[in-house]
């Protein structure tokens, strides 16, 4: 008993230490989860928010093989060939895949390019053949919003169940409490009754003990 | 008390059982988590404009009544001849067959076909791969499974076999 009641009292210290940092990280990862939903909505829609990094992260010195006839092509197409995943691959884009099929579809990138097409026609024109997964930022459909949404509630029921099981380790512990009590009472009482039966015993002891004697 | 200290070993075996058994799944072939089922699946083979592999104009309308199998093969692809004897089998069974011959030359694929037989119905020549970007082909083989309608149902992706056409193709259900 003394040992359980330790142990709930380090629970009820625990849910005062856990209480305000919890709800700081909930505070936090709701925030993160929100901005990167709000951030891939974005991006889905407009790619050229990130010619920036694209650009940064081709060395000057790779220049694409393929000629195109406005330099502004060229540049959409540096930012496509990053965001496009070779479907061959399990983790490579077209930038970086050396297999048959990601040099086809870079060249077919550049022969959609040249036709005048926008981004959002050239990525339905992949989606459509080789599904989301050529796509480095799917769009946002269930699944991909399950996938953003599941980490916070399954945090935020971590943190609901903690909160209701110190709560009722505190319940518990009151019940306890009292309950100690009664059983002692009981005990108590008991004893008493043990006490009767023997004080009972032994006055019968006397009285047979004095009817022998009057028979001698 | 005692049988609670024996819980995280009974968790531990169990886990081991699991990834023990898709391990070994994996490594018969039903299970594989590189796969991904087509993005043309439910829709009509795309239209084309090629010739065959006898040099003759063929678009879609020159495709047989289904169901049938659009086979993508090449001669520069290894497993194509490992899958090449099942398809032989499928042909005497009356199973209609379609050729994709996917980025490859005439002439290599017409002397593979004369030496290994030829399952074929039709062949459709793709040197540049353009039908097989259209199909969402990303190597060979691939198959797909069209039904009466013109409809892709599936796709097999790496060399069919009989297992697999237990264990995919059948359970579709098409009157064969």
């Amino acid at each position: 008993m003394v040992r359980r009641a330790t142990l709930m009292r380090l629970c009820d210290r625990i849910r005062g230490y856990i209480a305000l940092p919890g709800l700081l990280l909930l505070v936090v990862v709701s925030g993160f989860c929100t901005t990167g939903l709000a951030q891939s909505a974005e991006q889905a829609i407009d790619l050229e928010s990130n010619a920036e990094r694209a650009k940064s992260s081709f060395p000057s010195a790779a220049k694409p093989l393929l000629e195109f006839s406005e330099p502004k092509l060229e540049d959409r197409y540096r930012i496509l060939i990053d965001e496009l995943r070779c479907p061959k691959c399990q983790n490579q884009n077209l930038a970086d895949s050396d297999a048959p099929i990601a040099k086809d579809l870079r060249r077919e990138l550049h022969r959609l390019l040249e036709d005048g097409q926008d981004n959002r026609q050239i990525l339905d024109f992949m989606t459509l053949r080789y599904g989301e997964f050529v796509r480095y930022r799917p769009s946002l459909t269930v699944y991909t919003v399950s996938l953003w949404l599941i980490p916070a509630v399954v945090l935020l029921a971590g943190v609901a169940v903690l909160f209701a099981k110190t709560r009722g380790h505190k319940r518990s512990l009151l019940q306890s409490q009292t309950g100690d009590e009664q059983t002692s009472h009981a005990t108590i009482s008991d004893r008493d009754a043990q006490d009767a039966t023997q004080a009972e015993i032994e006055r019968r002891v006397q009285r047979l003990l004095a009817q022998a004697d009057d028979n001698d | 008390m005692r049988a609670r200290a024996f819980l995280p070993l009974l968790i531990f075996t169990a886990l081991v059982v699991v990834f023990a058994l898709l391990m070994m799944r994996r490594m018969t072939g039903d299970f594989d988590p590189l796969a991904l089922q087509s993005a043309l699946v439910g829709q009509p083979v795309p239209e084309f404009q090629l010739q065959s592999l006898d040099s003759a104009a063929l678009s879609r309308a020159q495709l047989p009544n289904g169901p049938y199998l659009l086979n993508v093969w090449a001669t520069w692809c290894i497993s194509c001849k490992a899958e090449h004897g099942f398809l032989n089998q499928l042909r005497e069974a009356g199973i209609k067959i379609v050729g994709l011959n996917y980025k490859d030359e005439r002439v290599a694929a017409l002397q593979w076909l004369e030496r290994l037989g030829d399952p074929y119905i039709l062949n459709i020549a793709d040197p540049d791969g353009s039908l097989g970007l259209d199909l969402g082909v990303s190597g060979a083989p691939e198959t797909f499974i069209v039904d009466a309608s013109g409809v892709i149902r599936h796709r097999v992706e790496g060399p069919l076999n009989e297992r697999r056409w237990r264990k995919e193709v059948q359970p579709i259900g098409l009157a064969w």
